[in-house]
């Protein structure tokens, strides 16, 4: 029984990490309908500029997130400003090639700058807790709980704040926010920096417990995009539920059935949705 | 002749001209090295093709396509090595498996539409690296399939024969290949069938109202699809005889993406072009001091952003106004 | 329209008149061409660099001690290394492209994929590979100019299996790597350890790179109850599974697979949670006096822990200069292959101890095992190759 409230718990700490960034891409994804397949080597690019950050100048880890989803917001906008607002008239497709290209830089610039090596975060928060036969880490708890509030703030941004209900305007109906004087450069612009930002917040709770390299977005961008799609593109509930269920597949089915599989039992749980709801669990079509 | 008519017919012979020129380009190329990026450009271009035929002809976003040239790569492979089929034969069967492959997943995934359909087949491409790479008795797994022989020798009169030991045969090998898979697309294009594929991309919905079976026609597209990835994939085992799970793998199919929308979707001869000048500027790259791969992404991100619809997209739209021009 | 067309023209002429640079041209009369294709970008670029690192290295020196001497020539040598991102069919696309621009005498690839690829035209096109690798199919073509330097993977973790064994452990579980040489460390420890009389208790394998979190398989794997568990993978992903295994409470041994470096693990969780372990003695710590002199060289000029594959490679680059010299031949490949076997052990540059060859062309060489205990390195144990070799041969492979 213990084992598998151990593996429930992983399952869930991996999540947050998954819904973090799935709620990034579903943003991007979902509104703009940019398939930013460079959103994984944006998380590793915040997972580096943390690591910096609280190494080389040695700030402590909360102002080093807070700092780095502020770098990484800036980048964003970049991103969106320079390579994807000149093919916003385009097909989805060109985007991607873009965000092909992107990846490319991102990751080999990164693997050239910092080395290939697998780099070691600092210890912090590493106090361990045993209870009713499980076991975990304080950074652990805290990355479910900053996941929480991250999620809450984000809800709350979008539907309290004039901002926030320009972004759900222009989800819900592009041109109708346009007549409405809605700049959507501004919105483009607002949620690719929130997307980045929160990629940045997930590399930055997950690079304590493991190790930072150019490679560490890969598997994570995969992931993600099934999430958004399992939970239905754009829909915000839909990227956490999506994000915890991909985590708590894994787990389990690592534990119970095969580890060589478990990241196949997710895409496989994917592919039987789908083939029940082609839109997904809580896309709307 | 107005002056489309007439871009039309000075087209045919452009092709017929590069045609004859593609077969007379090793009395002229002797160098191996080159000889050899040609033969991968050939593979890589019929691949980035049959990828069209779905994603540019028909609309449908498939990130599939590398599995299928994977399992056609490793199913001739593993019939030639473990069950002693003669080559040929084993192209024939493997082309057919990769096809019903394809089927199942194609009667799964076409239920989907648009961004569904596309991640919902980039997981199939996931699932099927991960089945070659763990079913290692079967596939020998991540160890690698290695040994799988050149095509037998073809006999010719007088005690002659073809041998594929050297270069310059493989080369005419994938190039009759590459010009059969050009020829078929081509054709299926501007048949009654290809008019489907396209009134399904234009608007699914309205060519269900025309009668037109769209489900069927989109499994039609995705089956000739794979068939020819699978051709792809028989030729590449061939000709580099060993095999692993990696070219299998969904950065395989970005890669095919890459070629076909850089040279541009939905023309004959783009993905082939996307796939030789991508494959010739990555060789060239290499002389760089500076990160080849940063390179590589800066180029891609200035030409989809310049030339939108890709090489091949840029070219008819100087030909035409040039042709335009001239007719005045 | 038209300017963004012109800007497009105007890139593309940038970039190929940058390109020239690429081709202009090597080989000068009196330089000999070193070619290196293996992965310097994604996920296997440090395992790749950690190979042409030493091979630079030897280079280097060989240049500055004044190159070879073959009659009245001198010659110095020069590498060209190119990015193949682990794929064979690109390692194939290298090797052409190195013998139509730089013919080289020697290439060095560490991976089997590029390794069998480039020993199917090897022969006709005129280069010695040496392929880096623990994978015994090389040795199997029949080709007659190759050389392999690291040994079986199955030598290399008999040792570590048999300290492991004389520490009492019995209950092993297997938590090795997803990859290649990963899946191969499995079936050799599952062998081995069986044969010894131990049992497996369980198997979680798991893919190093990928895996954002360790504790799934750590919590599967330590439900079981093992005493022992056996990795394989990169260093610092099997230094993090160490230490969230302790996290989770796990107090027993780990033995360390050959890939493990006992140095690098070191800086990612101390050595007290690394005890008690066994493993294979990182090449910086081999107790040799030539090899603690290279790894204080290697420290200094390239800044990063010195490596087996760095070793070997440097050893073997030293070892083919010699060979030429005693073959008196910059041309003659079959030569210099003979003369190979007669300039071994290659004096003060021996730094792995490289002491005979195979007719297959394996080099053999010994290593070094060790254990971890109350935060502390063992004295290293000597393993001598020659025993295994006789029993096994240089192509064994567990089924």
């Amino acid at each position: 029984m213990s084992l598998f409230i151990q593996q429930v718990i992983n399952g869930i700490m991996l999540g947050s990490v998954y819904s973090l960034v799935a709620l990034g891409l579903t943003l991007e994804y979902g509104i703009l309908h940019i398939p930013n397949f460079s959103h994984g080597a944006l998380y590793m690019v915040g997972a580096y500029v943390t690591f910096l950050l609280a190494t080389t100048v040695g700030l402590n880890f909360w102002l080093a997130m807070i700092v780095a989803m502020a770098a990484l917001a800036f980048i964003g906008i970049l991103v969106e400003r320079l390579v994807y607002r000149p093919l916003m008239l385009e097909s989805p497709l060109s985007s991607f090639i873009a965000a092909i290209g992107l990846i490319f830089i991102f990751v080999d610039g990164a693997l050239n700058i910092f080395g290939p090596d697998f780099k070691r975060f600092p210890p912090v928060h590493s106090q361990v807790f045993h209870m009713a036969g499980t076991t975990i880490t304080l950074q652990r708890i805290l990355i479910i709980l900053v996941t929480v509030l991250l999620i809450v703030l984000l809800h709350l941004f979008i539907k309290k704040t004039m901002i926030g209900a320009t972004i759900e305007a222009t989800a819900q109906d592009l041109e109708g926010a346009q007549l409405m004087g809605i700049s959507i450069t501004r919105v483009r612009m607002t949620v690719f920096a929130l997307g980045t930002a929160l990629a940045a917040a997930a590399a930055a709770l997950i690079a304590p417990i493991h190790l930072v390299h150019p490679g560490m977005g890969g598997p994570v961008i995969l992931k993600a995009f099934v999430i958004i799609i399992l939970g239905g593109m754009g829909s915000i509930p839909g990227a956490i539920v999506g994000g915890f269920i991909m985590g708590l597949v894994e787990a389990l089915s690592g534990g119970y059935i095969s580890t060589s599989y478990n990241e196949v039992f997710a895409f496989g749980v994917l592919v039987l949705v789908l083939a029940v709801r082609p839109t997904g669990l809580f896309g709307a079509k | 002749m107005e002056p489309f008519a007439q871009s039309q017919s000075m087209r045919r012979y452009a092709f017929l001209l590069i045609i004859v020129f593609a077969f007379t380009i090793p009395l002229f190329v002797t160098s191996r090295f080159y000889l050899h990026v040609l033969i991968m450009c050939c593979i890589w271009g019929m691949a980035a093709t049959s990828m069209n035929l779905i994603m540019g002809y028909t609309g449908q976003v498939n990130l599939a396509h590398g599995a299928f040239f994977g399992i056609g790569a490793y199913a001739s492979g593993l019939l030639i090595l473990k069950l002693g089929f003669n080559f040929w034969f084993a192209m024939l069967v493997a082309c057919l498996i990769t096809v019903l492959v394809g089927f199942f997943m194609g009667v799964l995934a076409l239920r989907t539409k648009g961004s569904y359909f596309a991640i919902g087949t980039m997981c199939f491409n996931v699932i099927v690296t991960v089945i070659i790479d763990s079913w290692d008795t079967l596939t020998e797994g991540a160890r690698g399939l290695l040994g799988i022989p050149r095509p037998p020798s073809i006999p010719l009169l007088f005690g002659k024969e073809i041998s594929f030991s050297s270069l310059v045969p493989n080369y005419y090998l994938v190039l009759v290949f590459l010009l059969f898979t050009l020829f078929v697309v081509h054709r299926i294009v501007h048949s009654m069938m290809g008019k489907s594929f396209a009134a399904v991309r234009g608007n699914e919905e309205l060519a269900e109202s025309l009668g037109i079976n769209a489900m069927g026609t989109k499994l039609m597209s995705f089956l000739i699809s794979t068939f020819l990835a699978g051709l792809a994939g028989v030729l590449y085992a061939a000709y580099i005889g060993f095999l692993s799970p990696e070219i299998s793998d969904y950065h395989v199919t970005f890669e095919l993406l890459v070629f076909c929308l850089i040279g541009g979707l939905g023309t004959l001869v783009g993905p082939l072009i996307g796939a030789f000048i991508l494959t010739i500027v990555s060789e060239l790259l290499h002389g760089l001091a500076f990160p080849r791969l940063v390179i590589y992404g800066f180029l891609l991100i200035i030409i989809i952003i310049f030339l939108r619809e890709g090489i091949a997209g840029g070219v008819r739209k100087l030909w035409l106004k040039v042709a335009q021009e001239g007719g005045r | 329209m038209r300017k963004r067309r012109w800007f497009c023209l105007m890139v593309f002429a940038a970039v190929f008149t940058f390109l020239a640079s690429g081709y202009m041209s090597e080989a000068g009369a009196d330089v000999i061409n070193v070619g290196f294709s293996g992965p310097l970008s994604g996920g296997a670029a440090k395992y790749g660099r950690n190979n042409l690192d030493g091979l630079k290295m030897a280079v280097e020196e060989i240049n500055g001690a004044g190159g070879v001497t073959v009659g009245e020539k001198n010659y110095t040598f020069e590498v060209i290394a190119l990015d193949d991102r682990y794929r064979p069919a690109d390692t194939v696309t290298n090797a052409r492209r190195l013998v139509q621009l730089h013919d080289p005498l020697f290439i060095f690839c560490p991976h089997s994929g590029g390794i069998l690829t480039m020993l199917q035209f090897n022969e006709q096109e005129g280069f010695i590979v040496h392929g880096y690798t623990d994978n015994p199919k090389i040795l199997q073509q029949g080709n007659k100019l190759l050389v392999k330097a690291p040994m079986s993977m199955g030598f290399y973790n008999s040792g570590v299996i048999e300290l492991g064994w004389n520490k009492g452990w019995r209950k092993g579980a297997l938590l090795c790597g997803a990859h290649e040489a990963g899946k191969m460390a499995e079936k050799i420890f599952d062998f081995m350890w069986k044969d010894r009389g131990g049992q497996i208790v369980v198997n979680a394998p798991c893919d190093y790179g990928k895996t954002t979190d360790f504790y799934p398989y750590l919590t599967k794997v330590l439900n079981a109850k093992p005493d022992c568990i056996f990795l394989y993978g990169p260093s610092e992903p099997s230094a993090l599974i160490i230490s969230s295994a302790r996290e989770l409470g796990f107090k027993g041994g780990f033995i360390l697979g050959s890939q493990c470096k006992l140095d690098e693990m070191e800086k990612v969780t101390r050595l007290e949670l690394l005890s008690p372990s066994v493993g294979v003695c990182p090449v910086g710590m081999m107790p040799l006096p030539l090899m603690q002199d290279y790894s204080k060289k290697h420290r200094e000029k390239v800044g990063t822990i010195p490596t087996s594959e760095s070793a070997f490679n440097y050893e073997v680059m030293w070892i083919f200069a010699e060979a030429i010299k005693k073959a008196q031949t910059a041309k003659d490949l079959e030569k210099i292959m003979a003369a190979i076997a007669q300039v071994i052990p290659v004096g003060k540059h021996a730094i792995r101890g490289i002491h005979s060859l195979t007719k297959e062309g394996q080099f053999l060489s010994g290593y070094f095992a060790m254990t971890v205990e109350n935060g502390r390195f063992g004295d290293p144990v000597n393993i001598d190759p020659r025993p295994w070799y006789t029993k096994y041969g240089a192509t064994w492979m567990p089924k």
